[in-house]
């Protein structure tokens, strides 16, 4: 990593630079490998799943869908990133946390809230951003594990990791992992016999490989290059809804993606980084047996992008001032089998866009007061304008969307050590339409609306974060955002669903989280507490509608977790979490609900050896019937048992 | 400790003030009235009733299942057929308590009932099925499953006869298959034969005074800006097309749309309210004369409507404005509007 430090004033991190929650304006949850793996998940889903302000969407199994919304927000209203690009397809649907492999997983940061005038389109309700694991720093050294568990569930992945050369100039990390479920879990079904029901065709196999490697051409000079890469394909069944299910239904998906970073610490405090990134996405489905005839469409998603930054830190004395700048280019092409035609019809086609962005951001740093009773205030403004043209010649279609978004951010320390922190933020965001929201092709059942406007929203939050004990920790948030132009899919009188600008909503709540650690000397053991909370009101504010005023579908008015992990330095952990989640209206018009739920996991981790250690999970331990999302039963509870070998 | 305490005492308070949902409605909670109009909210899956002498709504009077889509009254009951939930759900109508539930399979997605007059006997089309279901309505027991055409959806029952239009979604070409109404005998339950119409036939409405059914073909459901909607007219004596009247737009339409003083069947769709004399077969307000046109003629959904031939004036549902309509049959000036709940569809009027 390259770094370069004027001893506690300004330090500019050229190739990526951790958020940490102490030093910045923005409400952000950090999640590190090792409370990863003490977690013992079996995708990024449950990783993110606990965590403040985040709720999942699962549709079922394990390989079956699992979206994330932050603060009431829609999956497409998450930015999710992979090291800093963008994972969302501009076709839609929200990014599927499934089909991420959380071995490969070095850090989460889910920063909640919207903010595209630092990350730009879909940063609507809130971030989320996976940093990979890399060989930096680290010795060479393998991991193979193997995991096996309900539902004829088998994975198999392999790591390899460690720097190589003079000095070790040359670092490296790669992964496999392939995962097979046979599915055919049981879920409450009232018409059937015994009262429960098989849920077929939820089988799949899951293929992931990644790499990362670094190269210091020049450490004393700050040169750096490096590569990484994700490979994922799948291929599984969709179950389709509970009352109509789709026996023979296949999605088979692949998606490619590349970074090529290229970083130059050109003196302590001022850097300069391009990337070039590249990303192809295909998404195959198929029913030759579907009730209406056999269907088989695909869609393939290509994306280019190249961005450079530069940052650079000066130090006035009584100011310190760190900037960044950058311009952005994205290209994306998607190609289809069913897109909506200039006749209103559906066919063959393709859709482009070109984005270009320019951004600049500031952390102001000062000091009010003498430094060493009250350290330093932090203001963060930032400004991005983002412009589109997107192009569907079959469609006869060209549209121009620009945005120009902003955000301040404000950090105010009432010690040195940060014991109070007063953090607030205000910003606008923005989302495009999706490709499918445009160009949805006209079917008997939906048709896409290619005169859709971007979603907008103006959003505050302010929190308090007192840590009066190292080993305590407690942060209150309340956030509000007002949306507009809120995109709604909604059914025609003809049993035709179409996606319309429905107009506005109020998003407002309030994010309680408690976290503290004890560490038993005696024992070489610590044990850490978390608890958190929240508070969702969203509103319909769609005047003249039957709705107004109304909680928005799906939006729980309460979410909770709480987790305590007893590790030992040896290795062993023992660790169990609880998540509840409040009702959720299903309708508009708030006259029915899913009822609430309690979910308990727990993970028993033993260290046979300082290089091997099984772990023993359960998910869903109370086996509590729930869904997340209405005719999308889940599974029950299920065990696994792994294995893993350090060489 | 002080901020664990304030942020303990918080969520506690917080946890205290988080609305509860409501109990499900299973009970009628106004007197039964005398002349009613049961309103089917599709997107609020509830029914509203407005009373049809003081044109007070009942907003979401009682549950449906999932998209609630046709009402049957039969023996002081309400059935109520869910095409998302695979069932018909049967109601006492005085209480509005669920009574039993017909629940037709997995992958059936029912349409309507068609009912046999006169008899318990009703006919279900099944869309995703592509058949049509024959149940007992007093015992909830299904008789009979008949295979049809490609996604039956709406019918009628006219001399011993149902009548079910085929709607025939090709997923390949993207385009309905020409329509087609399969012809049940009601005794032996066997297609007698299956009459071509045109594209996307939803509904049908019987006139047994002219030995008539009058196929509404909706065409290609209008969200591609298309206009061609077309009613085939069926001699019920010969099950032979007689005629085709070119309406435009993309109507629907339903037995409580007929106005049988002046002879006049009104559709509905998207940007207004079409109709025709189904005596003369002529076309009074097509796709380019609509009736009544919404704030928004391109987005303007009306979904139902029915015909209140006591008071001389029309109901009319406007989906997307969550309202009911009250028009004069004279003059088609606006005479009320009532608001509804989420998604006013269907309508039905009940009288004791």
């Amino acid at each position: 990593m390259l770094s370069g430090e004027e001893p506690e004033r300004i330090t500019i991190e050229a190739d990526y630079e951790p958020l940490d929650p102490a030093s910045i304006s923005a409400q952000v949850t950090v999640i590190t490998a090792a409370e990863i793996e003490a977690a013992a998940p079996r995708s990024a889903a449950e990783i993110v799943a606990p965590v403040l302000g985040v709720q999942l969407q699962r549709y079922g199994g394990i390989t079956e869908p699992s979206l994330v919304t932050i603060r009431g927000s829609s999956p497409e209203q998450v930015l999710v990133l992979v090291n800093g690009k963008k994972m969302n397809s501009s076709q839609g649907g929200g990014v599927d946390f499934s089909t991420i492999n959380p071995d490969d997983i070095e850090r989460i940061e889910i920063i909640r809230g919207g903010g595209s005038a630092v990350y730009g389109e879909s940063a609507f309700g809130g971030v989320i951003n996976i940093i990979t694991k890399s060989g930096y720093g680290k010795e060479f050294g393998t991991i193979i594990e193997y995991e096996g568990g309900s539902f004829d569930t088998h994975a198999l992945s392999a790591q390899m990791m460690g720097g190589l050369g003079k000095e070790k100039a040359f670092d490296f990390f790669l992964s496999f992992r392939g995962m097979f479920t046979e599915g055919g879990y049981t879920y409450p079904d009232e018409h059937a016999e015994d009262g429960e029901e098989v849920r077929e065709n939820t089988g799949g196999l899951i293929g992931d490989a990644s790499f990362k490697t670094g190269w210091d051409i020049n450490r004393e000079a700050g040169l750096r290059l490096s590569l990484s890469g994700q490979l994922h394909e799948d291929e599984k069944g969709v179950p389709g809804l509970a009352e109509f299910p789709t026996a023979s239904a296949v999605m088979r998906d692949r998606s490619y993606q590349g970074l090529l970073s290229f970083n130059y610490l050109y003196n302590p405090i001022a850097a300069v980084t391009l990337d070039i990134s590249g990303k192809w996405q295909s998404r195959n489905y198929t029913d030759p047996e579907y009730y209406l005839g056999a269907v088989d469409d695909t869609h393939e998603n290509t994306a280019f992008g190249t961005e450079l930054t530069l940052q650079r830190g000066d130090d006035f004395s009584f100011l310190l001032l760190k900037s960044t700048a950058g311009y952005n280019y994205d290209f994306e092409y998607l190609e289809s089998t069913g897109l909506l035609t200039a006749g209103g019809d559906a066919g063959e086609g393709t859709v482009t866009r070109h984005s270009h962005s320019g951004y600049a951001r500031s952390d102001l740093h000062f000091f009010p007061f003498p430094e060493t009773s009250t350290g330093r205030f932090t203001i963060t403004p930032s400004i991005r304008y983002d412009g589109h043209r997107l192009s569907y010649p079959d469609g006869g279609l060209t549209r121009d969307d620009e945005a120009l978004s902003w955000n301040v951010g404000l950090l105010v320390p009432f010690s040195a050590s940060k014991k109070i922190l007063i953090k607030g933020n205000a910003g606008t965001s923005y989302r495009l339409p999706t490709f499918d929201d445009l160009f949805w092709p006209a079917t008997a059942f939906a048709v896409g609306n290619p005169d859709l406007e971007p979603e907008e929203a103006f959003q505050v939050d302010a929190g308090l974060i007192v840590s009066p004990f190292p080993f305590l920790t407690v942060e209150g948030v309340f956030f509000n955002q007002k949306v507009t132009n809120l995109i709604q899919w909604t059914p025609g009188p003809n049993g035709q669903w179409r996606p319309g600008n429905v107009g506005e909503a109020l998003i407002r709540g309030v994010e309680a989280e408690i976290k503290t650690l004890f560490s038993f000397v005696p024992i070489s053991s610590f044990l850490e507490v978390k608890g958190n909370y929240s508070y969702l009101i969203a509103r319909d504010m769609v005047e003249d509608s039957a709705t107004y005023g109304l909680q928005l579908p799906r939006r729980p008015f309460e979410k909770a977790n709480v987790s305590a992990a007893l590790s030992h330095l040896k290795g062993h952990s023992f660790r169990v979490e609880g998540r509840f989640v409040g009702f959720r209206y299903i309708t508009a018009q708030n006259t029915k609900f899913l009822p609430s739920y309690f979910i308990l996991d727990s993970a028993l981790k033993v260290s046979v050896t300082s290089q091997f250690a099984v772990t023993l999970a359960v998910k869903n331990l109370l086996d509590t019937s729930y869904v997340d999302i209405r005719e999308y039963p889940v599974p029950g509870r299920e065990i696994s048992f792994s294995g893993r070998l350090k060489l | 400790m002080k901020g664990l305490a304030l942020t303990a005492a918080a969520v506690i308070f917080l946890a205290g003030c988080v609305p509860q949902p409501e109990e499900p409605l299973s009970v009628r909670t106004f007197t039964d009235l005398a002349r009613e109009l049961y309103v089917i909210n599709e997107q609020a899956e509830t029914v509203s009733v407005i009373d049809l002498d003081t044109r007070e709504m009942y907003s979401d009077a009682f549950l449906s299942g999932v998209w609630p889509n046709h009402i049957v009254f039969h023996r002081d009951s309400i059935y109520m057929v869910n095409s998302g939930d695979n069932n018909v759900t049967v109601y006492d109508e005085s209480t509005f308590a669920t009574l039993g539930e017909i629940y037709l399979d997995t992958g059936s997605n029912p349409w309507m009932i068609i009912h046999k007059e006169g008899t318990d006997k009703g006919y279900i089309p099944n869309f995703t099925a592509g058949d049509v279901a024959v149940v007992d309505l007093y015992t909830l027991d299904i008789l009979e499953r008949i295979p049809v055409g490609n996604g039956p959806e709406g019918g009628a029952y006219q001399n011993g006869k149902v009548y079910v239009g085929n709607t025939a979604w090709n997923y390949q070409e993207y385009d309905f298959d020409p329509g087609t109404v399969s012809v049940i005998d009601t005794v032996s339950d066997e297609v007698l034969t299956t009459i071509t119409v045109e594209k996307n036939p939803q509904s049908i409405i019987a006139f047994p005074d002219l030995n008539e059914i009058h196929v509404v073909c909706t065409g290609k459901n209008g969200g591609d800006g298309s206009d061609d909607g077309r009613i085939v007219v069926v001699d019920t004596n010969t099950d032979e097309v007689t005629e085709i009247l070119e309406i435009g737009g993309s109507p629907v339409g339903g037995s409580q749309g007929v106005d049988s003083t002046h002879k006049i069947a009104y559709l509905v769709g998207i940007g207004g309210l079409q109709s025709y004399n189904y005596e003369t077969k002529t076309v009074l307000h097509d796709s380019a004369d609509y009736i009544i046109i919404g704030d928004d003629p391109d987005n303007d959904l009306f979904s139902g409507v029915a015909v209140d031939e006591t008071e001389g004036c029309l109901y009319v549902s406007h989906f997307t404005g969550d309202r009911v309509l009250v028009l004069d049959w004279e003059d088609y000036s606006l005479l009320e509007e009532i608001e509804g709940s989420d998604g006013t569809s269907s309508l039905y009027i009940f009288t004791e």
